[in-house]
């Protein structure tokens, strides 16, 4: 029995220390709402850069900003060990979820792609996933890079000629998801990579939320991949 | 079991971006502790309820299951000191259930395999301590 507490004591410490549940500890301080409305702002600010940069780079601009059908989802839960980085919606065929849909955070910001569909729920292969690859550029000189997935996710391949720095935005450039969402920024330019004998730079991609803290998502419903 | 099992699944708990298995570092004090196999069952399926994250078949967490409950036949070739217990039986589990269920996880991200394992090996101490510090109690 005093087991059970002091275990109970302890997890609830640990829960309380820990940002995932910054929350519990901000119900009672009056920064809540305050902090809730920064971050939706920060979110919205981002999803308007990334929707302008779309505009401005697409070569179909005469398509209004109503481009994309996207499909509010609840998130579930998410992949319980760490080699795979994968999250469950409560939305599936029902609600015409689909194979390889992709799914972002807000307008504009990409997060990852349906991989499983049942009819009530769908799993979500995110950036933070090992076997996630993309095509990206970063910044506005529109530097080629290739996103790997991962606990950070990486920028390699990116030529080292070319000049990136800390902040610069990461596009989408793979046709497997929307052209132009934004995935994140470049954070900690390594130059000298060993593992490509220094030809390339690699780079980590920083995203503006935490995983674990996201409740929902978007589902974009009118995006089609291409198939073979 | 199932607040464990809750938490791990909902990811309430992480370290920069790595979970703990909690769930797995809770089940190796029951071993050491439970003398009933069919108790240590029930709680064992009640975490992989809690566990399995989505309505598919999901193979890595039957295989956990699996593993869990065959861990408790081995429990007798282990220390009886709980701390040299924990440590030893975590580091083993760990490192078997991911070469049944994703052997390139350890080989390729070994950095995050590594912090995974020292963070189970210290949810499992801990855990350990609590149990002996209730021993000690009665």
């Amino acid at each position: 029995m005093i087991f059970i507490r002091f275990g109970a004591i302890i997890i609830l410490l640990v829960m309380l220390c820990n940002n995932n549940l910054i929350y519990i500890k901000d119900l009672f301080s009056s920064s809540l709402n305050t902090k809730n409305e920064i971050a939706r702002l920060e979110l919205e600010n981002d999803s308007l850069r990334s929707e302008l940069y779309i505009a401005e780079n697409l070569s179909g601009k005469e398509i209004g900003e109503s481009k994309w059908d996207y499909l509010y989802a609840k998130i579930f839960s998410s992949y319980p060990f760490n080699n795979q980085n994968l999250l469950s919606i409560a939305n599936g065929e029902i609600s015409g979820v689909q194979m390889d849909q992709s799914v972002v955070i807000a307008p504009g910001i990409l997060l990852g792609q349906i991989i499983k569909v049942n009819k009530n729920i769908s799993l979500v292969r995110t950036v933070f996933d090992k076997d996630f690859i993309a095509a990206v550029k970063i910044g506005e000189n529109k530097v080629d890079a290739l996103l790997k997935g991962g606990v950070p996710p990486t920028l390699e391949m990116i030529e080292k000629n070319k000049d990136i720095k800390n902040g610069d935005i990461v596009y989408n450039a793979d046709p497997k998801y929307p052209y132009g969402f934004k995935l994140g920024e470049t954070q900690i330019v390594e130059t000298k990579n060993a593992d490509t004998a220094g030809l390339f730079k690699r780079a980590i991609l920083k995203t503006d939320y935490n995983l674990t803290s996201l409740e929902s998502v978007l589902v974009i419903k009118n995006f089609e991949t291409l198939k073979n | 079991m199932s607040i464990i099992g809750l938490i791990q699944s909902l990811s309430l708990i992480t370290f920069n971006g790595i979970k703990p298995n909690f769930v797995l570092a809770v089940l190796v004090i029951l071993i050491f502790s439970e003398k009933k196999f069919l108790r240590y069952a029930i709680l064992v399926l009640t975490a992989m309820i809690c566990l399995d994250y989505s309505a598919f078949i999901s193979k890595e967490v039957a295989i956990f299951g699996i593993l869990m409950l065959s861990a408790f036949y081995f429990k007798k070739y282990l220390s009886e000191n709980i701390f040299l217990y924990s440590f030893l039986f975590t580091s083993i589990l760990t490192t078997v259930f991911y070469l049944l269920i994703d052997p390139g996880f350890i080989f390729n991200d070994f950095n995050l395999f590594f912090l995974e394992l020292f963070y189970n090996v210290s949810t499992s101490s801990i855990f350990g301590f609590l149990y002996q510090i209730g021993y000690e109690k009665k």
